[in-house]
């Protein structure tokens, strides 16, 4: 936003830092140093005097500290808290930390590596958890790339720039305090595999705003409690949408189906033709079904008897991975929250099929 | 199907839409469709029950993969029902296949006579003809004996000969249905 | 390998868990010399801070735009901005300008052809001319 210089007459109001900054508890921080590098709440009242620069800064320059850099008095900061629904227990000092990347500041108490570092080990644990309580039989590489696409990287990054979070082009002292702040890659770095540049140099717009995510998650569970961060993973996580069907693909789906029968003790699989249409045109149309003795476990449609035969073994096999139990079994996590509560575990499979 | 109509046939044979999706040229023709007659068992006649019933309407559409079969829930699951046997005048659709029994009665001796068959003679005594010969399958004659490899690199340098004269439309053909048939085990998306 | 799985990124339900409000700032621009501003000078005084305390999740901005019109402009969380003119409307209509700002959800404006839009398939399913009873010609 270009700041312009305002007549007295109404911009006073709205403009002036004191106004702004409403009553907020805010700690001060335990340096001057500390709080020129990253959250500075130093008071921008026309009154309070500024504090001297620190020694590092060359003597001639001066720094000057714009009323958004405090937290306290951001706007941006302010409004990404309410957008949130945060509780008032979730300090805005914290959510301003949480926007600040490894690589914009070096000191770990200023930046949001550690709360990250948490973030990421909450979601990892109620994401693995959702879906192991809800399909027992998923196969661990479903399972990876279930995780992957609910709490990966790429979708913590769609979840940040859903809440609106805007990225300061580069993490200088005097940005607003509501920004994303990474220090950036020039473009046309290598950022896959061994070539990639130590986190130092910067990082991608993505990670820094994964990063950003998993630390709101690690400031909700440290400052509302475990009921919050567990009703947060819900509402932004879990409400998202996922079919975990296209995740699967299989390589030859009638093998491992008459391994999995053979395991399990059911009769062998047969193809049978449910349905055709179209046998000697450009266009025909085959539906076939897999029976286990007179039961059918599964159909599929293609274009050919073949087609038709792989794409039902492939359904048969989906129904069997993504069986939901009639109870959805309790998350370890529930204890943490309700420790007197009884506990139904989740059933154990035997495992994926082992051709 | 004469050889000049496969020639002009170049590209794959495409199997119908799978999406069964209605759409319109415009909202109103639309919302006119939806506009469906009410299916007759919702119609009451005279022959219509009078006490409390219910209606089993199930729906025109391919099973989910979300609903498992039967056979595949635990036992302890409440929804398991045991699958009913076939009545008097009801058969199961025909098999793609029809599915055969395996037969174990080859003896060592039937090996070491395979092997030596294949070894003497590879291009009389293809896998195909043992096969016939033992009453068995191809594939498990591939698996009692392997050819020698030089009966391997000469298939392979044949192989390659052959694909050498294929024109950019056959690679480009085969290439798709390569394609086509990798993405039949989920990668398509449908 | 017998199953190996595909990439995908899970897609938001807005309002299915948390509901974030599209609409994340707004610009109020008025002229001090012109007429014009009159109503929305009076708005900025009386409704406004009543405005932004009951919607905190929107970052409000005050800056005057010399010899223009006085405008609201709206910048949304999918990137596009929504202007509206206020040009002589007084400070209840303004309200509504700001309200219907705030509504929105910055996608641009367009005609609503079909009934349902859902990422959900149907209960029932997709109909299938293969299952069900058989059309006997």
């Amino acid at each position: 936003m270009k700041r312009m210089r305002c007549r007295p007459s109404l911009c006073g109001r709205f403009l002036c830092p004191g106004a702004a900054a409403a009553a907020g508890p805010g700690k001060p921080f335990p340096t001057p140093q500390a709080a020129w590098r990253a959250l500075s709440t130093v008071s921008t009242r026309p009154n309070a005097a500024v504090p001297s620069p620190p020694a590092e800064y060359p003597a001639e320059t001066v720094v000057l500290v714009t009323p958004s850099r405090d937290p306290l008095s951001s706007a941006k900061l302010a409004a990404l808290h309410a957008r949130l629904s945060l509780h008032p227990k979730f300090p805005v000092q914290t959510l301003a930390r949480a926007l600040i990347d490894q690589s914009a500041e070096r000191d770990r108490f200023f930046n949001n590596s550690s709360l990250a570092f948490l973030g990421n080990t909450l979601l990892g644990y109620y994401g693995t958890e959702h879906f192991l309580c809800t399909y027992p039989r998923l196969p661990s590489v479903v399972l990876q790339a279930a995780m992957a696409a609910s709490v990966g990287p790429r979708p913590l990054a769609s979840i940040g720039r859903e809440w609106g979070v805007e990225s300061a082009f580069e993490p200088t002292p005097n940005v607003d305090a509501g920004l994303l702040q990474f220090k950036r890659l020039p473009p046309g770095t290598v950022v896959t595999g061994s070539l990639r540049p130590p986190r130092s140099q910067g990082v991608t717009d993505e990670e820094a705003m994964a990063d950003f995510v998993r630390a709101t998650f690690a400031g909700v569970y440290l400052h509302e409690g475990v009921a919050a961060s567990k009703q947060f993973f819900r509402q932004h996580v879990l409400s998202r949408k996922l079919e975990l069907d296209k995740l699967f693909n299989f390589v030859q789906p009638t093998r491992e189906l008459s391994r999995l029968c053979a395991r399990e003790g059911f009769d062998s699989p047969v193809a049978r033709l449910l349905s055709e249409t179209g046998r000697m045109t450009n266009t025909p149309v085959f539906i076939v079904g897999i029976y286990s003795g007179n039961e059918c476990l599964g159909e599929g449609q293609g274009g050919s008897l073949n087609e038709a035969r792989i794409k039902a073994a492939a359904n048969v096999l989906k129904g069997w991975y993504l069986y939901r139990p009639f109870d959805t079994a309790d998350v370890p996590s529930k204890t943490d929250v309700y420790p007197d509560a009884t506990f139904k575990p989740t059933m154990i499979d035997s495992g994926e099929v082992i051709v | 199907m004469n050889t000049l109509t496969t020639l002009f046939r170049v590209l794959p044979r495409r199997s119908a839409s799978l999406n069964f999706t209605r759409h319109k040229s415009n909202s109103r023709r639309h919302t006119k469709l939806l506009q469906l007659p009410p299916h007759p068992s919702f119609l009451l006649t005279e022959a219509s029950p009078t006490g409390t019933h219910i209606i089993r309407n199930p729906p025109s559409a391919a099973p989910s993969v979300y609903s498992t079969p039967s056979l595949f829930l635990p036992k302890d699951d409440p929804r398991r029902v045991e699958t009913e046997p076939l009545a008097q005048g009801q058969s199961l659709p025909p098999p793609l296949k029809t599915p055969y029994v395996k037969k174990y009665h080859l003896e060592q001796k039937d090996f070491d006579e395979i092997r030596a068959l294949r070894t003497g003679d590879p291009n009389l005594w293809t896998r195909a003809k043992l096969a016939a010969k033992f009453e068995t399958s191809q594939f498990f004659i591939g698996m009692v004996c392997e050819a020698s490899p030089e009966r391997k690199a000469e298939m392979q340098t044949r192989l390659a000969n052959i694909k050498g004269r294929w024109g950019q439309r056959k690679i480009g053909a085969r290439l798709e249905r390569k394609r086509r048939r990798a993405g039949w085990g989920g990668a398509d998306g449908l | 390998m017998p199953i190996t799985a595909l990439r995908a990124v899970s897609k938001a339900q807005n309002g299915v868990g948390a509901f974030v409000l599209q609409c994340k700032r707004l610009d109020f621009h008025y002229c001090d010399w012109a007429g014009a501003s009159k109503g929305m000078k009076s708005f900025l005084t009386h409704k406004l801070p009543e405005f932004a305390k009951s919607n905190p999740q929107i970052e409000i901005t005050v800056s005057p735009r010399p010899h223009q019109h006085p405008i609201i402009r709206g910048t949304y969380i999918n990137g596009r901005e929504k202007v509206i003119c206020v040009r002589k409307l007084d400070h209840q209509q303004i309200l509504q300008k700001t309200e219907l700002l705030r509504n929105s959800s910055g996608q641009r404006l367009r005609r609503i052809t079909k009934p349902v839009k859902s990422m959900n398939e149907g209960v029932r399913g997709i109909f299938s001319p293969f299952h069900g009873p058989k059309h006997v010609i």
